[in-house]
C-alpha cells in the first residue's frame, strides 16, 4: 500500500471486510431511540404533573408547540445530513417572525407578501450560513453560532418600538394567523400548524427517499470527498441544505405567528434547543443510518411532551433548558462514539 | 507513430507542500490501448491519474482530450468529458445501496409528470440498466442491488466502482492500482474485467506498481519516476526484471533489450 502526499493512508477506506450499517442497531432499528426517547419524556411528564398529563389542556399546549418544534427539527435534519449543525435556526424563526408581524401589523402590507417576505429572510439567512460553510468552507458550528447571534440581535433591532419585547400581529392578516386557527376532527382539535407540519414531513420523506437531491444531500454528508470524486459538487449541495433549513425555519415562525398572533423576542433558545434535541434524537446524524422524517417527528413530539409538563410542573425555565442541554450533549457523545466505532471498520 | 491520443498531458507540476509528486510530467493515451503506468512509491503515479481525472488540479502543463485543450478543476469536468476514473479513494458512499452508487450523480429520473415536475427517479429503469451493465461486466457481482455498500467486501465495492466506470466512460478509463488488497484470483478477475473494456473499445489506463499480472494484458508501459515520464516501453520486449530496473531509474543492463518506444 502506497502512500500519498497529504499523508492519508490510500485505499484504507476500502478495505474493510464488512462493515457499518448492517451491524450499526441504529441503522437497523431508527426508531427505537425516538420510541424510547418518547416512553421516557411521557415517564419524566407523569412523575411531574401525573394524570394531568394528558388532560385537555396539555394536549392542546403540546400539539401547537409540537407542529413548531417538529417543522424546526425538520430544518436542522437537513443541515446535520450533509455533516452540519445549525445553531441559528432558531434565531432564523424569530427573525422572519418578526418580519412577517412587523411588516403586516406595522405597515399593513397584505398577509401573503408579509409571508412571502418572512420566507425570503429565512432563505436569505441560511443562504448566508450556507455559503459561508459550503464555500469558505468554514465549520458550520462556528458560523452559525456566530450567525445566531447576528439574527438574534437584529430581532431587537429591527422593531420601531424595541424597547418592548414582543411583537404583536394584527387580527386583519387572514393568511397569517390562518395557520394557527384550528379544526375538530371527532373529538380532538387539531390547528392549522399540524397540517403544514404533516405536509412539511410528508414533502421531505418524498424529496430524501426519491430524488436525486436526497440520494446527493447523504451521500455528502457521509463522504464529501467521494461526493465531490463521483461528480458532485459538496459545496453547493451544503449551500442547499442550509437553505431549505433556513426556509423551514421560516415556516415554523409562520406558526409561532399565527399561534400566538405576537412575538416574544427572546425566545429563539426556547425552540432551538428543543428542536435541535429533537432532530438529534430522530437520528438525524449521518453516523445515524438513514435519515428518517418520522423518528425526527416522533422526537419533536417526546421533546414537546417534555418541556410542556416541564412548565406546567412549575420547574425552573433555567432546569428545563438545562434537561435539554444535556440530552443534547448525549446524543453528541453517542453519535461520535458511533462516528468512531464506523470510522475503525472502515480502517484495515 | 498512431493516431490523436485520446488523452495527453505536458509539463504537468503538482506539489504537496515540500513535495513535488508531478514534476513536469508527460502522459499519452492512444485508442483503444491498455497503457500501463508503472512506477515505485512515490513516483507519482497515483498524482498524475488524479490530475488527469480532476481529482486534483496541477499547477502547470496541459491536459489534451483528442487534441483539444482540457482544464479538469473539479472530478465532474472529467466525468463530462467521458473520462472516468477509479482512485485509491473510494468514491462509494456506505449507506447508499449499490444501485444508488451506480448511479449516484448520473440518475434517472422518471419521463412521466412525476419526474418532470416532481424530479421523481425511475427506479424500475436504473435498476433494468444496472442490472444490463454491473452484472453483464462481472457476472459474480451479488445481484441484490438494494444492499447497502457498506456491508460488501472489498473485491464487490472494487467490481462496483470499475463496472460504473466502464458503464459511463464514453472515451477512457483511468485506473490506480485496481488490483491493491486483492487475492490472486480476485486480481484475475480484475484483470479480465480491463481485457474487456479493451474490447469494447475504450482506451484504458492502469496505474500497478507491482503487479505483473496487470503488466502482461498491457499494450504499452509508461515507467513513471520521480514525477516525470521516464520511458515508454513495449512489454512484449521488456519483461518485469528489465521494468523493475526501469523503475529503480537504472537504464542499462537488463532493459538493452527493450524497445523504449519514449
Amino acid at each position: 500500500m502506497r502512500q500519498t502526499f497529504d499523508g492519508e493512508h490510500q485505499g484504507a477506506g476500502l478495505s474493510a471486510v464488512s462493515a457499518g450499517t448492517d451491524r450499526d442497531w441504529r441503522a437497523r432499528a431508527p426508531l427505537a431511540l425516538p420510541l424510547g426517547g418518547l416512553v421516557l419524556a411521557l415517564g419524566v411528564g407523569w412523575s411531574l404533573i401525573g394524570a394531568r398529563l394528558f388532560a385537555a389542556i396539555t394536549l392542546s399546549a403540546v400539539l401547537p408547540q409540537a407542529s413548531i418544534i417538529s417543522i424546526l427539527a425538520l430544518g436542522e435534519m437537513m443541515v446535520l445530513l450533509v455533516g452540519g449543525l445549525d445553531l441559528s435556526l432558531g434565531a432564523i424563526a424569530i427573525l422572519s417572525a418578526v418580519v412577517m408581524a412587523q411588516l403586516s401589523g406595522e405597515y399593513g402590507m397584505a398577509s401573503a407578501l408579509a409571508l412571502g417576505a418572512g420566507i425570503s429572510v429565512g432563505a436569505a439567512c441560511g443562504f448566508l450560513n450556507g455559503a459561508a460553510s459550503g464555500f469558505l468552507r468554514l465549520p458550520s458550528v462556528v458560523v452559525t453560532l456566530a450567525s445566531f447571534i447576528v439574527f438574534d440581535a437584529l430581532t431587537f433591532i429591527y422593531p420601531r418600538e424595541s424597547a418592548g419585547e414582543t411583537v404583536s400581529v394584527e387580527a386583519k392578516a387572514p393568511l397569517l394567523s390562518s395557520i394557527g386557527r384550528t379544526f375538530g376532527l371527532g373529538e380532538a382539535v387539531f390547528s392549522y400548524a399540524v397540517v403544514v407540519a404533516v405536509l412539511v414531513a410528508l414533502f421531505l420523506a418524498y424529496a430524501l427517499n426519491l430524488t436525486a437531491w436526497g440520494k446527493h444531500l447523504t451521500a455528502v454528508g457521509e463522504d464529501g470527498e467521494a461526493a465531490r470524486l463521483a461528480g458532485l459538487s459538496p459545496a453547493l449541495l451544503r449551500l442547499g441544505a442550509f437553505v431549505a433549513a433556513g426556509v423551514l425555519a421560516a415556516l415554523a415562525a409562520w406558526a409561532i405567528v399565527g399561534r400566538l398572533e405576537r412575538v416574544v423576542t427572546t425566545s429563539s433558545l426556547d425552540i432551538m434547543l428543543p428542536a435541535l434535541a429533537a432532530a438529534l434524537v430522530g437520528g438525524a446524524t449521518p453516523s445515524a443510518g438513514r435519515p428518517s422524517v418520522l423518528g425526527v417527528l416522533i422526537a419533536a413530539v417526546s421533546v414537546t411532551f417534555l418541556v410542556v409538563s416541564l412548565r406546567i410542573g412549575d420547574v425552573e425555565p433555567h432546569l428545563a433548558r438545562l434537561v435539554l442541554a444535556v440530552v443534547i450533549l448525549l446524543m453528541v457523545v453517542l453519535d461520535a462514539s458511533l462516528r468512531r466505532e464506523w470510522k475503525r471498520e472502515r480502517q484495515p | 507513430m498512431k493516431s490523436i491520443p485520446v488523452l495527453s498531458a505536458r509539463g504537468l507540476v503538482k506539489r504537496y507542500g515540500e513535495a513535488l509528486a508531478l514534476d513536469g510530467a508527460d502522459f499519452d493515451l492512444y485508442p483503444g490501448e491498455i497503457l500501463v503506468i508503472a512506477g515505485e512509491a512515490g513516483s507519482g503515479c497515483s498524482t498524475l491519474l488524479s490530475a488527469l481525472s480532476g481529482a486534483v488540479e496541477p499547477e502547470a502543463g496541459e491536459i489534451r482530450v483528442w487534441g483539444e485543450p482540457a482544464r479538469f478543476r473539479e472530478p465532474r469536468e472529467a466525468l463530462l468529458a467521458g473520462l472516468e476514473s477509479v482512485g485509491l479513494r473510494p468514491a462509494l458512499i456506505g449507506r447508499l445501496s449499490v444501485l444508488d452508487n451506480f448511479f449516484l450523480g448520473r440518475e434517472v429520473r422518471r419521463r412521466d409528470v412525476f419526474g418532470r415536475a416532481f424530479r421523481m427517479l425511475d427506479r424500475a429503469a436504473m435498476k433494468r440498466i444496472a442490472e444490463a451493465m454491473l452484472l453483464d461486466t462481472a457476472p459474480d457481482f451479488p445481484s441484490n442491488l438494494d444492499q447497502a455498500v457498506a456491508c460488501l467486501p472489498l473485491f464487490d465495492r472494487r467490481i462496483l466502482e470499475i463496472a460504473r466506470a466502464v458503464a459511463f466512460a464514453s472515451q477512457a478509463v483511468l485506473l490506480d492500482e485496481p488490483t491493491v488488497g486483492l487475492d490472486e484470483a480476485q486480481a484475475r478477475c480484475v484483470v479480465d474485467l480491463i481485457l474487456e473494456v479493451k474490447a469494447r473499445g475504450l482506451a484504458i489506463a492502469v496505474a500497478s506498481g507491482e503487479a505483473p499480472a496487470v503488466w502482461s494484458i498491457a499494450d504499452r508501459i509508461h515507467i513513471q519516476r520521480r514525477g516525470r515520464r521516464y520511458a515508454v516501453v513495449d512489454p512484449t520486449s521488456t519483461g518485469p526484471a528489465a521494468l523493475m530496473e526501469l523503475m529503480a531509474g537504472r537504464r542499462g543492463g537488463l532493459w538493452a533489450g527493450a524497445e523504449i518506444l519514449v
